[in-house]
């Protein structure tokens, strides 16, 4: 089952997403983590001019989360805040509402990797500090929430780590 | 009458999984009409919902958004055939229910 579920009580600030994916936790976050570049759809979310081909997150506490283009460019997403495998990641979402990089945005996203059976995982997923985006907060919360959401991301991770 | 069902998945399988230029996620978020953000989903949304209304200038600005013309040309095949999989599916609910089916 790769149905998403958004757990009750509204925050504002904050948007949380959770799915099972049926795969064993290590597996859940090699894939998360290692190959992002393959479930999450790059021709639609992205930020850079160039077409790109892969979307990385470097594998320690400071490391880049960045998109890679076929020119071999590269446009930073945010960084690497928590690194734990395979249980818990935390990186900071640092695109602004212009879709552009702004280092000191800091919005963080934690995913919990949780194990649920021999062959499942839960995978929580917290998108918060979305005040930080001022002004274009509700509209920012409405497109992690609902529209091109971490919802339909999620769907499509776990599809990828089903596979 | 044959049954096209078995044809449908073929194609849909196709066009979601078989060899191409753009990603298979890429080609899911456009069959499923599920991005929202950026030139490219506006797009596969008009592709979608208001096919009558795409000019050249949605064309160009999914260009400039540095995907190539190959990988348009497979999202908004994907696309529209993920509409008409919905509207077709939507016919056979709607045919289910007059039938008294649940």
């Amino acid at each position: 089952m790769t149905d998403t579920t958004t757990p009750r009580g509204f925050d504002p600030d904050t948007v949380r997403k959770v799915v099972s994916v049926r795969a064993p936790q290590p597996v859940a976050w090699q894939v998360f983590t290692e190959k992002m570049g393959v479930w999450w759809p790059l021709a639609f979310y992205k930020i850079g001019s160039a077409n790109a081909v892969d979307a990385v997150i470097e594998p320690h506490v400071g490391g880049r989360w960045y998109e890679r283009g076929d020119d071999g460019s590269t446009c930073q997403w945010g960084s690497v805040l928590a690194w734990e495998p395979p249980s818990r990641l935390v990186l900071s979402w640092d695109v602004g509402a212009d879709w552009q990089y702004d280092p000191n945005l800091k919005t963080e996203i934690e995913v919990r990797f949780i194990v649920d059976g021999s062959d499942r995982t839960r995978v929580e997923l917290e998108h918060r500090h979305l005040d930080r985006y001022g002004a274009h907060r509700d509209k920012m919360r409405r497109v992690f929430d609902t529209e091109g959401d971490w919802g339909k991301l999620l769907v499509a991770f776990a599809r990828a780590a089903e596979t | 009458m044959s049954d096209i069902g078995e044809a449908r998945k073929t194609l849909v399988k196709r066009i979601l999984e078989g060899a191409g230029i753009a990603s298979s996620s890429d080609r899911r978020a456009a069959f499923n009409n599920s991005a929202s953000t950026g030139p490219l989903a506006a797009l596969v949304d008009k592709v979608a919902r208001h096919a009558n209304r795409i000019t050249d200038q949605d064309i160009s600005a999914a260009r400039e958004s540095g995907i190539s013309e190959d990988q348009i040309f497979e999202i908004v095949v994907c696309a529209a055939v993920g509409q008409a999989n919905r509207q077709f599916n939507a016919a056979l609910a709607a045919l289910d229910g007059a039938a008294g089916k649940e």
